[in-house]
């Protein structure tokens, strides 16, 4: 009986998001357009740009296109992660979550539903993003099958930055605050990890953070899979490391959810 | 009657050593309003926050009925509705979402869930308006569903931080009646925090009245106001018939109940308990003796003077406006966190 009222609290902490999400409409525009707007422009900018051998070498990918659609999502996802927090920061301002946790709710239920959430949203948005990409011509080289292997690791991606973002946001009362801490953490992130760029044309020190990035571990194994394939001692590896980080962050994110004052 | 809420000297202590809450003890009888009044910053929001295992106290204790907050907070919550004073519904989901979600939280099963929702949104008189979103309710309506989500699970006490704060007279009136529907008919104890008189003097049955984290006074609002002495009766007699008021005096004092007589110049000032009643045997004798009045007055000390008394400053500058206790609560608010 205690197993279902706490998976029922995660439910429903999760619709009551979910539900808030799908009334946004001009989010849900925007995050329409956005994945267009990398792939589109940036992308076939820099295919033009890159369509040379030496630059094919470095990329070790039919064309940026194809190189840069697995990091598309994975910032995507990063993105709707760290905003996670921005519901609880929300909800205490309103004196929601106060309400919330004046009843039975677990309170540990609480952030895993937020997370929860958020990893429902990451899988939308970066199931948008694929559909974009294979519009524009990129192969996915594992197919059907390489596609739900794909969203499996956006979903333990999404949970470890919602985490982040939810242990952020405990102690946080403003969202000027929290909108300031979240852009100065996504942006070096970002643009450090093997993303965007090629690690080949990195310079040394660069290339020394990219490689302990932890963008770098789920960009990797996603690249994998659109552009060379099966390639099961890159997918098992990230996928050992990432489930074990989701699993420490999740438990991080209860810890300090649990721990702030209402 | 039995105690549902024992208070027993609780305290909260915020870092830097603000003492918010100072050993408190008090009990709630069941099915009783119980009004808790105090100036902002007083400790009200505090001791609900105790009470509805919100905040941790300091140290002391207390029981909800019966289940201690610290042991047991997860029984507590049970036991009680929540409707903090900022219109904590969602505004972007309906009335109806709000009220099925709410009822979830405490695991109430769809089908029960669905019958409660439709006899509350009855209740607070929102049926027509269940399928719109919040965002489109006014003030009033919002604090009505936030009433309706606090009882949801059938709680045997209801805490109401500031219910009529910021509604018109209107909407104030409404929630009056609700909440002491909710005490005549389900029999729901209520305790309530205020910044208005007349609202606690029409409501509640008990008053206590906290300032600096500290209960001054506790009592009904009557056995409050007769502690000022009672109420006040003066007389103004014809400057021509000054010298009939000795003898006067000397036939007042064989009235019952009068506490105190004094005079000045033509003023006779009596303290009396029951004032109404009173009246009519002070003005027989007056007119008995044939002495001609320039003015009668009866004053009945409200809870406003009671306040003044206890705490040195007056609830209508405290109550202010809407924006004010925001911003002191705000101020509160960086404290805590």
């Amino acid at each position: 009986m205690k197993v279902n009222y706490f998976i029922s609290d995660i439910f429903y902490v999760c619709l009551r998001d979910l539900k808030h999400y799908l009334k946004q409409r001009v989010r849900i525009m925007a995050t329409l357009i956005q994945p267009i707007i990398w792939l589109v422009l940036i992308g076939n900018l820099m295919s033009g740009l890159t369509a040379n051998p030496l630059t094919l070498k470095f990329l070790d990918a039919p064309s940026y296109l194809d190189f840069m659609a697995p990091g598309v999502m994975v910032m995507t996802t990063l993105f709707t992660g760290l905003f996670a927090g921005v519901r609880v920061v929300w909800d205490r301002r309103l004196e929601i979550l106060q309400k919330m946790l004046s009843t039975p709710l677990s309170r540990t239920a609480i952030p895993l539903g937020k997370i929860a959430a958020a990893v429902v949203q990451g899988n939308i948005q970066v199931i948008i993003v694929l559909l974009t990409a294979l519009m524009l011509g990129v192969t996915f080289k594992t197919g059907l099958a390489g596609i739900m292997v794909i969203l499996i690791f956006i979903s333990l991606f999404c949970s470890i930055m919602a985490s982040i973002s939810i242990a952020l946001s405990v102690n946080i009362r403003n969202m000027e605050t929290f909108f300031a801490l979240m852009n100065f953490i996504t942006m070096p992130l970002m643009l450090t990890s093997k993303a965007m760029f090629p690690v080949e044309a990195m310079p040394g020190w660069l290339k020394f953070i990219a490689e302990w990035n932890p963008i770098s571990y789920a960009v990797i194994p996603l690249r994998t899979l659109v552009t060379k394939g099966w390639d099961w001692t890159v997918i098992w590896q990230s996928l050992i490391i990432l489930c074990f980080f989701a699993l420490c962050f999740l438990a991080g994110a209860v810890f300090f959810f649990k721990r702030a004052r209402a | 009657m039995k105690n549902i809420i024992e208070v027993k000297s609780l305290s909260k202590i915020f870092p830097g050593k603000i003492t918010a809450v100072n050993k408190i003890s008090f009990s709630v009888k069941q099915g009783e309003i119980f009004g808790f009044l105090g100036p902002n910053g007083a400790g009200k929001s505090t001791t609900i926050m105790m009470l509805t295992t919100l905040h941790l106290p300091s140290s002391g204790t207390a029981f909800v009925s019966g289940y201690e907050i610290k042991k047991s907070p997860r029984s507590v919550r049970m036991q009680f509705g929540y409707v903090s004073q900022d219109l904590a519904v969602d505004d972007r989901l309906t009335g109806y979402e709000n009220l099925f979600l709410q009822a979830k939280y405490y695991h109430i099963p769809n089908q029960t869930a669905r019958e409660r929702i439709k006899i509350l949104l009855n209740l607070v008189e929102l049926e027509k308006r269940a399928k719109d979103l919040v965002e489109t309710y006014s003030g009033g309506m919002r604090k009505r569903l936030d009433i309706a989500c606090g009882l949801i699970h059938r709680p045997k006490i209801l805490f109401l931080d500031e219910p009529t704060l910021g509604l018109d007279i209107h909407t104030r009136r409404q929630i009056w009646q609700y909440i002491t529907d909710l005490r005549e008919k389900q029999g729901i104890t209520i305790f309530l925090t205020t910044h208005y008189m007349d609202e606690a003097d029409s409501l509640c049955d008990r008053i206590a009245i906290i300032d600096h984290g500290v209960i001054k006074v506790l009592g009904t609002p009557q056995e409050l106001k007769s502690r000022l002495g009672g109420d006040i009766i003066t007389l103004d007699i014809a400057l021509t018939h000054v010298a009939k008021i000795p003898r006067l005096i000397k036939l007042l004092k064989t009235l019952t109940n009068i506490k105190q007589i004094k005079t000045a110049k033509t003023k006779i000032t009596i303290v009396t308990l029951h004032a109404e009643s009173m009246m009519a045997d002070i003005l027989k004798i007056i007119q008995k003796n044939s002495i001609p009045l320039e003015m009668v007055m009866l004053k009945t000390p409200s809870l406003d003077d009671v306040f003044l008394n206890f705490t040195g400053r007056s609830l209508r500058d405290e109550a202010g406006n809407r924006e004010q206790a925001h911003k002191a609560r705000r101020m509160l608010r960086r404290i805590r966190s």
